[in-house]
C-alpha cells in the first residue's frame, strides 16, 4: 500500500499531467482547424472527377453577407474522400466533420447512383450520417455560394427551410443519410430528398406555382448570380430508385407523401376552384389529420395499396367577401368546399401513385412490407408487385369545429 | 480466511456494470452481420448458455461453500494441479481481455477524439488496469456498486432517444434467416461471452445469503434482457444499416429530435458507458492477476498486477494494427478453447469436498462461521 501510495499514484498522474500539456491528448489546435458546416458534392462529367464545395464557419464581427462566398473552399478529386483530403492539402487547415449538418447532391449527380456518392458518408466516422441530406437543381456549389437575406451563411438558412418540418407543416421531405441510406437497402431499393431551387427574393410565388406541374421541368428561377438575394423553395421532392433519381413529386405530391410518416397540425393544402357565397375562388385549407392508414395487403388475393385518409378541413383563406359570421376561424367549410378537397386529395394521390408505377419506383415500401408481412409470398412476387399493385383511397373531409387557430 | 468478501449484491452489480456494456460496443453489429434482424436470438442462445453455466457454478457454490476455486483445485488435483489450473486460466482471462481492451480503445478514439491518436495516449489505461486488480476482486464489487449507475443511466438515456426514431417492422420477418446463419451468429459473436469463469472465480470470495442462485441467475438473466432489448432497438433504428453500426452507443442516440434541437445530448450516455467499460475491459485483466498470485509467490501484491497489465499493454501495442486477423483468428481457432474452459466447471461433478469432508459437524459449523 505504501509503494502505491508513494510511487503508483504520483506516477500515474505525473504521466496523465505528461500527455495533457505535452500533446493535449491528440486534439488539433482550433487555428489549424476548419470547421465544415456544410458540404456540396458535384460532379464533371467531361472528367468524372467530384467536386467537393465546404462551407466553413468563420467567427466574424461582421454580418456582410459577401463573406459567404470567401467561405467555401472547394476541391476535386477521383472519390469524395479525395476531394476533401485535396482541401486538407492544399489549404493547410484540418477539415472538421464533426459539425457538418447538411450535405447537398448536385443536379449532376442524381442521374447515377448517388450511393456511389454516400457510401463515403456511411462508412466514416468523421461526418455523422445524422446529417441533412438534399439535391439541388443546378450545382451544389452555386446553391452554397448564393447569397439570401435568411442568414449570412447560405447553408444555415438552408438547413433552417429543410428542418422547418419539425413544426409539421409536412411540406419538406426531409431526410438524413442514414434513412437514406437505409432506404437504398431495403427491399423497397427507394429514397426521396428535398429538391432545393433558388428562388430570387420576393419572387418567391414562382416557387408555389411550380408546384402545379409535375415539376421535373418546371420550377423556380435558377439563379446563380451573386449580386442577387436569394431564397430556397425545397418543396418539391426528388424520388430515387435503386440509387438513381427517377422523377420528381410536386409540392403538394410531396405533402400527401409526407403525411404518411408524420403528423399534420398546421398543414395547408390548396383547391384551384371552388364555390363559395355563389363565387367562385382558389382557396386555401387548413387540414388537421384525425386517422390515416397507409398499407399494403391482400384482397381477393389481389395485392392492394390501401390509402385512408380522414381529414379536418377548415378555409383559411379565399378571394371571397363574406359576411363577418362566415370569416375564419368560426366558419366551418362547406359541403361543396369538402367535396373539393376530397377530389383534389385524391386526384393528387392517384396521379402520383400512377407516376411512380411508370419508373418503377417503390417509394410507398410495398417490396419491404411484403417482405416483412407477407414473406411466404415474397419470392414469387417481388418482380412485379408495384405494376400489379392497385391503390385504393378512401379520402374523408369533414368540416372543422374547433375554435383553435 | 479470505480478506477479498463481496456481497451478492455486487456479483449481480459486476453483470450490469461491467460486462454489460462491452457486450454493446461492436457484439451487436457483428451479430447482424450473421443473424441480420434476428441478431437477438444470436445473442439470447449465448446469454442462455452462459447463465446456465453461472446457474451450474452456483450450484458448486453451495457443494463447496466457503472455498475459493484454487483451494477446490489443490484440494482435489494437489500443488501442481492448482498451479496448471491457475497458468490455464491465466492465459484465458489475458486472451479474453485483448478484444475488448482494443474495441475500447477504438470506442474511445471515435468518441472523443477528431484525429487518430498515438497508441500510447491509450496505454494509461494499463496503469488503471494495473491498480484496479490491485485492489482485488472486492474492489471490483465495490466498484460494481457506483458504476452500475453509470451503464444503466447510459443505456436508458440511449434507448430513449432512440426509440423515438425506430421502426419496429424492422425486426421482421423472424422466419426468414435461416437457423444456420443464426446458430453462426451466435458463434462469431461468443468471444464477447464466455461469463461464466467470471463466476467461477468469485466462489468462495462473497459472502452466502439466502436464494443466493436465483439473485445471481436472475440478475444475470435480466441484463442479458436489458442487452437485447439494447439490440433490439439498434435494429429497429437501423435496419438494412446495424451491421455497419460498430461501437453503437456513439451512433444510437443522435438521431433523436431532442439532439437535433438541443445539440449532443446523447454524449453524457456515452461518456458514462466510456467509463463502465474501463473498468469492464480490464475486468478480465483483475482475474488474470488473481490467477497469477496463485500461480507465483510474489513477494508483493502489486506485482502480478503490474506483470498483467505490462504484458497486455505490450501484446496490445505490437499487434494492434492487426486487429482484424486477429479477431478473425480468434472466431475461427480460439472460441473452442473459450468453450472448454468455460465448460471447465462441470469436472467439478466429480469432485469431492475433501476440506469439509474431513471435518466433524462441529468443526464444520465453526468453519462455516468464520467464512461469514
Amino acid at each position: 500500500m505504501r509503494f502505491l501510495r508513494t510511487y503508483f499514484l504520483p506516477i500515474l498522474i505525473a504521466f496523465a499531467m505528461l500527455l495533457f500539456f505535452t500533446h493535449d491528448f491528440g486534439l488539433i489546435d482550433i487555428e489549424h482547424t476548419a470547421i465544415i458546416v456544410a458540404f456540396g458534392v458535384d460532379k464533371d462529367q467531361i472528367t468524372g472527377e467530384y467536386e467537393i464545395s465546404t462551407q466553413i464557419a468563420i467567427p466574424q464581427a461582421s454580418t456582410d453577407n459577401t463573406s459567404n462566398s470567401e467561405s467555401i473552399i472547394s476541391a476535386k478529386g477521383k472519390t469524395p474522400g479525395e476531394a476533401l483530403d485535396m482541401i486538407a492539402v492544399t489549404t493547410g487547415w484540418y477539415p472538421l466533420l464533426a459539425f457538418c449538418n447538411i450535405v447537398i447532391l448536385g443536379e449532376s449527380i442524381l442521374s447515377e447512383n448517388v450511393m456511389d456518392v454516400l457510401n463515403y458518408f456511411i462508412r466514416t466516422d468523421r461526418l455523422p450520417d445524422s446529417a441533412t441530406l438534399c439535391a439541388c437543381k443546378g450545382s451544389a456549389k452555386d446553391l452554397l455560394l448564393t447569397d439570401t437575406p435568411l442568414d449570412s451563411v447560405s447553408s444555415f438558412a438552408l438547413q433552417k427551410i429543410l428542418e422547418q418540418d419539425y413544426a409539421k407543416l409536412d411540406r419538406i421531405a426531409n431526410i438524413n443519410i442514414k434513412n437514406f441510406a437505409d432506404g437504398y437497402f431495403s427491399k423497397s431499393e427507394r429514397g426521396f430528398l428535398p429538391f432545393v431551387k433558388t428562388v430570387a427574393s420576393g419572387d418567391s410565388k414562382n416557387a408555389s406555382n411550380s408546384g402545379n406541374g409535375d415539376g421535373e421541368n418546371e420550377g423556380g428561377e435558377q439563379n446563380s448570380s451573386a449580386d442577387k438575394n436569394d431564397v430556397y423553395d425545397a418543396s418539391s421532392a426528388a424520388i430515387f430508385s435503386k440509387g438513381k433519381k427517377v422523377t420528381i413529386l410536386s409540392p403538394e405530391e410531396t405533402l400527401l407523401f409526407n403525411l404518411k410518416d408524420k403528423n399534420s397540425i398546421d398543414t395547408f393544402i390548396k383547391v384551384d376552384e371552388i364555390e363559395l357565397n355563389g363565387e367562385k375562388t382558389p382557396a386555401l385549407l387548413e387540414i388537421d389529420e384525425t386517422y390515416k392508414k397507409f398499407g399494403f395487403k391482400f384482397e381477393n388475393d389481389k395485392p392492394v395499396y390501401e390509402i385512408e385518409l380522414e381529414v379536418q378541413c377548415r378555409i383559411v383563406s379565399a378571394n371571397v367577401n363574406l359576411p363577418v359570421s362566415e370569416l375564419f376561424p368560426s366558419a366551418e367549410a362547406p359541403e361543396e368546399v369538402l367535396k373539393a378537397a376530397e377530389e383534389k386529395i385524391t386526384d393528387t394521390l392517384t396521379k402520383m401513385y400512377r407516376k411512380l408505377q411508370l419508373a418503377d419506383c417503390d417509394l410507398f415500401g410495398i417490396k419491404n412490407t411484403l417482405y416483412r408481412f407477407h414473406y411466404p409470398k415474397y419470392e414469387s412476387l417481388k418482380d412485379d408487385i408495384i405494376q400489379s399493385t392497385t391503390l385504393k383511397t378512401k379520402i374523408v373531409c369533414k368540416a372543422k369545429t374547433t375554435t383553435r387557430v | 480466511m479470505n480478506k477479498d468478501k463481496m456481497y451478492v449484491r455486487q456479483i449481480c452489480f459486476l453483470f450490469g456494470a461491467f460486462i454489460l456494456p462491452v457486450k454493446l460496443i461492436t457484439m451487436p453489429a457483428l451479430a447482424a452481420k450473421y443473424a441480420s434482424e434476428d441478431l437477438w436470438i444470436s445473442a439470447f442462445l449465448n446469454f442462455t448458455a452462459d447463465g446456465a453455466m453461472i446457474w451450474f457454478i452456483c450450484g458448486l457454490a453451495k457443494k463447496f461453500e466457503g472455498m475459493t476455486v484454487f483451494e477446490i483445485a489443490e484440494s482435489n488435483f494437489g500443488k501442481a494441479g492448482k498451479t496448471i489450473f491457475s497458468v490455464l486460466f491465466f492465459l484465458f482471462f489475458m486472451a479474453k481481455a485483448y478484444l475488448p481492451l482494443i474495441e475500447h480503445r477504438n470506442f474511445v478514439e471515435i468518441s472523443l477524439y477528431e484525429t487518430t491518436p498515438a497508441l500510447w495516449i491509450f496505454l494509461p489505461i494499463f496503469l488503471f488496469a494495473a491498480f484496479f486488480s490491485y485492489k482485488g476482486l472486492r474492489g471490483a464489487g465495490r466498484a460494481a456498486d457506483i458504476m452500475i449507475w453509470f451503464s444503466v443511466s447510459g443505456i436508458v438515456i440511449l434507448a430513449a432517444l432512440s426509440v423515438s426514431v425506430a421502426d419496429f417492422s424492422n425486426l421482421l420477418p423472424v422466419t426468414d434467416v435461416p437457423v444456420a446463419n443464426i446458430l453462426n451468429g451466435s458463434l462469431k459473436t461468443s468471444l464477447w461471452f464466455f461469463d461464466s469463469p467470471y463466476m467461477l472465480f468469485l466462489l468462495g470470495h462473497f459472502k452466502p445469503e439466502k436464494k443466493q442462485t436465483s439473485k445471481i441467475v436472475g440478475a444475470y438473466f435480466g441484463f442479458a434482457a436489458v442487452a437485447i432489448v439494447y439490440m433490439l432497438i439498434l435494429q429497429c433504428e437501423f435496419g438494412t444499416l446495424t451491421e455497419r453500426q460498430f461501437f453503437t452507443p456513439i451512433k444510437m442516440g443522435k438521431y433523436s429530435v431532442s439532439v437535433s434541437n438541443i445539440g449532443r445530448i446523447d454524449y453524457i450516455a456515452v461518456c458514462s458507458i466510456v467509463m463502465s467499460c474501463i473498468f469492464g475491459v480490464t475486468l478480465p485483466l483483475v482475474f488474470a492477476s488473481v490467477c497469477l498470485e496463485k500461480t507465483f509467490p510474489f513477494k508483493h501484491k502489486i506485482t502480478p498486477c503490474l506483470i498483467t497489465s505490462t504484458v497486455a499493454g505490450a501484446v496490445i501495442a505490437f499487434t494492434e494494427d492487426y486487429y482484424f486477423t486477429i479477431r478473425n483468428i480468434f472466431q475461427e481457432c480460439v472460441v473452442p478453447f473459450f468453450a472448454a474452459f468455460t465448460l471447465f466447471p462441470l469436472i467439478f461433478i466429480f469432485l469431492k469436498n475433501k476440506d469439509n469432508g474431513n471435518l466433524n459437524d462441529k468443526q464444520f459449523k465453526e468453519k462455516k462461521e468464520c467464512a461469514f
